[in-house]
């Protein structure tokens, strides 16, 4: 079984390594991880992801950067915001975006943070 | 014309996992509804009941904002910024995830079972720098009107958090009517019976039950039983 191949960002270390872990967890779900904001473009132009999150630290120029390039290499990328693996929003916000729903009168692949 | 959004007690999310009991008012682990996702920047509303000695171990968060309210005993809380506190029935914390931190949530009560609301919000600003507050309500100023107990400012008698939103809490006589006035232009109300039973807008709500009010400046809270309590919690519509 193909599994959906998940790209986490997160500049904090600790926090990086227990998404990548509850992800992992998950058998239909796998996660490459990386807190370089370099390294995530390197990892987005060789490997073919479903889905991309952006955690903390990751300041607005580097995430706008990095929504450009990745929706200029895959339009079709969905591209979220997580709140931390141990959250208990996790297998939310992945399940959310995956099946492309427009949750309530949110849309949870948008930016919360976006004015 | 107002805007409004009821959901029944009986409606909510519902993971039993022995040690823990949780409702969950908007989608959350295993729970999810896409019709709730959240309330505007409102976005977790978990009313969990936690054994004796049992709890949350060592867990992260980031870029959220998180409220605890005991509701009966008490909940120890300890996180990677050093905070060792007790969170006591009568008191409400707030943490500033920002960063990233990670903590741990226990019922200290060895015979006792811990009542808690645990409520997260979207904050205003990203990776703001993690914080943590704490402060003892005081019982009286809520007996018959509704006692702010959150805001975006520091004040005394208070927690702050960074988005513009305000909680208050009220527990009434019964037939007793308060007006609340909302207080940032764009924001909504989300209404949680915490005892009893109310009308809000007209709206009849009973115990644990969820009402969400937007487009509208004043909302008219009446208690329809006595010693009736709500939790107010106003924020942004627009996230």
């Amino acid at each position: 079984m193909k599994k959906i191949q998940i790209l986490v960002i997160c500049n904090h270390e600790e926090i990086l390594q227990t998404i990548i872990r509850l992800i992992n967890n998950n058998e239909k779900w796998n996660a490459t991880g990386t807190a370089d904001v370099e390294k995530a473009i390197e990892l987005f132009h060789q490997h073919k992801f479903d889905l991309v999150l952006l955690g903390s630290g990751i300041n607005d120029r580097d995430e706008n950067k990095l929504r450009r390039i990745f929706t200029h290499q895959d339009p079709e990328i969905k591209i979220i915001q997580h709140f931390g693996g141990g959250s208990g929003l996790l297998s939310n916000e992945i399940e959310a975006a995956l099946s492309d729903n427009e949750g309530g009168n949110f849309n949870v692949i948008d930016d919360p943070f976006k004015k | 014309m107002a805007n409004t959004v009821l959901h029944k007690a009986a409606t909510r999310g519902h993971a039993n996992h022995g040690w823990l009991d949780s409702y969950h008012s908007f989608s959350f682990a295993n729970y999810y509804n896409p019709e709730r996702i959240h309330f505007g920047a409102l976005r977790v509303l978990n009313d969990d009941t936690v054994s004796a000695a049992k709890g949350f171990g060592k867990h992260p968060h980031d870029n959220m904002e998180i409220i605890s309210i005991p509701l009966q005993g008490d909940l120890q809380h300890e996180d990677s910024m050093g905070n060792v506190a007790v969170i006591k029935n009568g008191d409400i914390q707030a943490m500033s995830a920002g960063t990233g931190i990670f903590h741990s949530e226990f019922n200290k009560n060895k015979n006792e079972q811990v009542k808690f609301l645990q409520i997260w919000i979207f904050p205003n600003k990203k990776n703001v720098e993690p914080r943590y507050s704490q402060v003892t309500l005081n019982v009286d100023d809520r007996h018959n009107k509704l006692q702010e107990i959150l805001s975006p400012n520091e004040k005394d008698g208070e927690v702050w958090i960074h988005q513009d939103a305000w909680f208050s809490l009220g527990k009434f006589d019964k037939d007793l009517s308060v007006e609340y006035d909302v207080k940032k232009k764009g924001n909504g109300v989300y209404a949680f019976v915490l005892n009893g039973d109310f009308s809000i807008d007209g709206q009849q709500l009973n115990n644990r039950d969820g009402f969400g009010i937007w487009d509208t400046d004043k909302i008219s809270i009446k208690a329809n039983s006595q010693d009736a309590e709500v939790l107010l919690m106003e924020v942004p519509m627009n996230v």
